[in-house]
């Protein structure tokens, strides 16, 4: 969607064919984009595909982080208690070293430039806390608070850093998955939390910043039962 | 622009303000025909005239939102004429500053409290249930309730206002978990330091500017649209990170 919005994207993966992917989908409907990977537990390599990605496109005005798919698991297989180092180690490398290290090698041009945006994709377990994912809930509570801090820090470069609190959202592979928890009795769709990112993203929203907007359908309201 | 908005009938109370005229004026851009309510008939003709002087279309309606008769007749009004209300902007409101008794709670009284909670608190209340029958009716609706960074910050001299508007923040998440099952998304937004027409550099703010009405009316206009519609029960702060971190108060010597 925001290459719909005019933005040239770079698609970034864990692998190079997933990113391809996207761009073939951006590309058929007249977007630019470009495809890069980077293992995102890899500082160095998250570190190369920035300015990779600098190089290619000139400038980078905007930056999403949104790697937080397929993780769900890693905090949920097992119980607290019966859970090894390695299911924390994943989830602190990839959610929150991973959107620290990005941040991290994307800022100084944006410093430089005195422009840019950041939104970070967290869910609503940072908010919240989420049953059975303690983990992955202080992982995006500490997103969320590091979007804060960077908004007071680098505000002043009119860098604006927002983070989106998302709830259930119907998966392509998986439309039924998760319907409950919302006061509209259905999902959200990966649309609307586009469209949230993309006016976040605009001109207009320069005034937001340090803030993190919830995208929900209000399952975080209300007490435990009725 | 996108015409986001197109059939749809916005009412906007506060309408001749600063940020209400904004709003308004950007409500109709994208297609709204908006009902511009206000205190007074000069400031809801002004508000209506900016929107026709652009091609717009509006209706101006004076109304003071703390008595529930005159809102009535608001409601009756804008249905009147435009057959639905989809939209509700409840932007009227405004701390004891308004009629120069701002204080330390210590010092303030009963009338200034009552007036202040009257205007933001009950006049919410009053506007919401004058509409939100045909809203029930029509499966549909966006309100939209200006809260304050005063709700969850708190601001010297306001503890009137912080109440008030934390009241909002608080109605706006009950509402939003009653009416969700008819499509009806609620949710508040607390804008801080908004200049006139155009931003001045400030030191108040993480940006270093303040910020302007036709950001508050761009974030209105985003979520009384559909592609907000996930979007409910929330507070959306615009303040240009003003509320952010830990302040450090002086203590003050007695």
């Amino acid at each position: 969607m925001l290459a719909s919005y005019g933005a040239k994207v770079a698609v970034t993966a864990p692998t190079l064919e997933e990113a391809q992917e996207i761009v073939a989908e951006i590309g058929e409907a007249g977007g630019e984009a470009i495809a890069l990977s980077a293992d995102p537990a890899d500082v160095d390599q998250i570190g190369r595909m920035i300015r990779s990605a600098a190089e290619t496109l000139g400038s980078i005005d905007i930056l999403i982080n949104n790697a937080q798919g397929n993780l769900r698991a890693a905090d949920s297989s097992r119980t607290f208690p019966e859970s090894e180092p390695a299911q924390w180690t994943l989830l602190l490398d990839v959610l929150l070293q991973g959107t620290i290290a990005t941040i991290r090698y994307v800022l100084p041009q944006m410093i430089e430039r005195r422009t840019g945006r950041i939104v970070n994709l967290v869910s609503v377990a940072g908010v919240s806390g989420l049953q059975g994912a303690p983990v992955r809930s202080a992982v995006e509570g500490g997103i969320i608070a590091l979007t804060r801090s960077l908004a007071m820090d680098y505000g002043a470069y009119n860098i604006c850093v927002n983070s989106i609190a998302s709830g259930a959202i119907r998966s392509e592979s998986d439309p039924d998955s998760t319907i409950g928890g919302s006061v509209f009795g259905r999902t959200g769709t990966p649309d609307e939390v586009a469209k949230l990112v993309c006016f976040l993203c605009s001109e207009e929203a320069g005034y937001i910043t340090g803030q993190n907007y919830m995208i929900d359908g209000g399952c975080t309201l209300g007490p435990k039962e009725e | 622009m996108e015409m986001r908005l197109k059939g749809k009938t916005a009412v906007v109370t506060g309408a001749g303000g600063r940020i209400g005229i904004a709003i308004c004026s950007r409500l109709a851009a994208e297609g709204a025909a908006v009902v511009c309510a206000d205190l007074t008939r000069e400031n809801a003709e002004k508000a209506a005239e900016t929107i026709r002087s652009a091609g717009g279309c509006a209706l101006p309606c004076r109304v003071d939102v703390t008595r529930s008769d005159e809102v009535r007749l608001m409601a009756e009004t804008a249905l009147g004429n435009f057959g639905s209300v989809e939209i509700l902007v409840n932007n009227a409101g405004g701390s004891a500053g308004l009629f120069r008794r701002l204080s330390r709670f210590e010092n303030t009284t009963e009338e200034i409290w009552r007036r202040v909670i009257d205007l933001n608190l009950n006049g919410t209340l009053s506007c919401i249930h004058a509409l939100l029958g045909q809203m029930i009716e029509h499966q549909y609706g966006k309100i939209i309730n200006m809260s304050s960074v005063a709700a969850e910050k708190g601001i010297l001299d306001r503890v009137d206002y912080s109440a008030a508007k934390g009241g909002i923040l608080s109605l706006t998440r009950a509402l939003a978990l009653e009416v969700g099952q008819y499509n009806i998304n609620v949710n508040c937004i607390s804008p801080g330091m908004i200049a006139g027409a155009a931003a001045i550099p400030h030191q108040g703010t993480w940006l270093g500017r303040s910020g302007e009405p036709r950001e508050v009316a761009a974030l209105v206009a985003f979520l009384a649209s559909d592609d907000s519609g996930f979007i409910t029960g929330d507070n959306h702060t615009i303040d240009g990170g003003r509320v952010l971190g830990v302040r450090f108060h002086p203590r003050k010597e007695k």
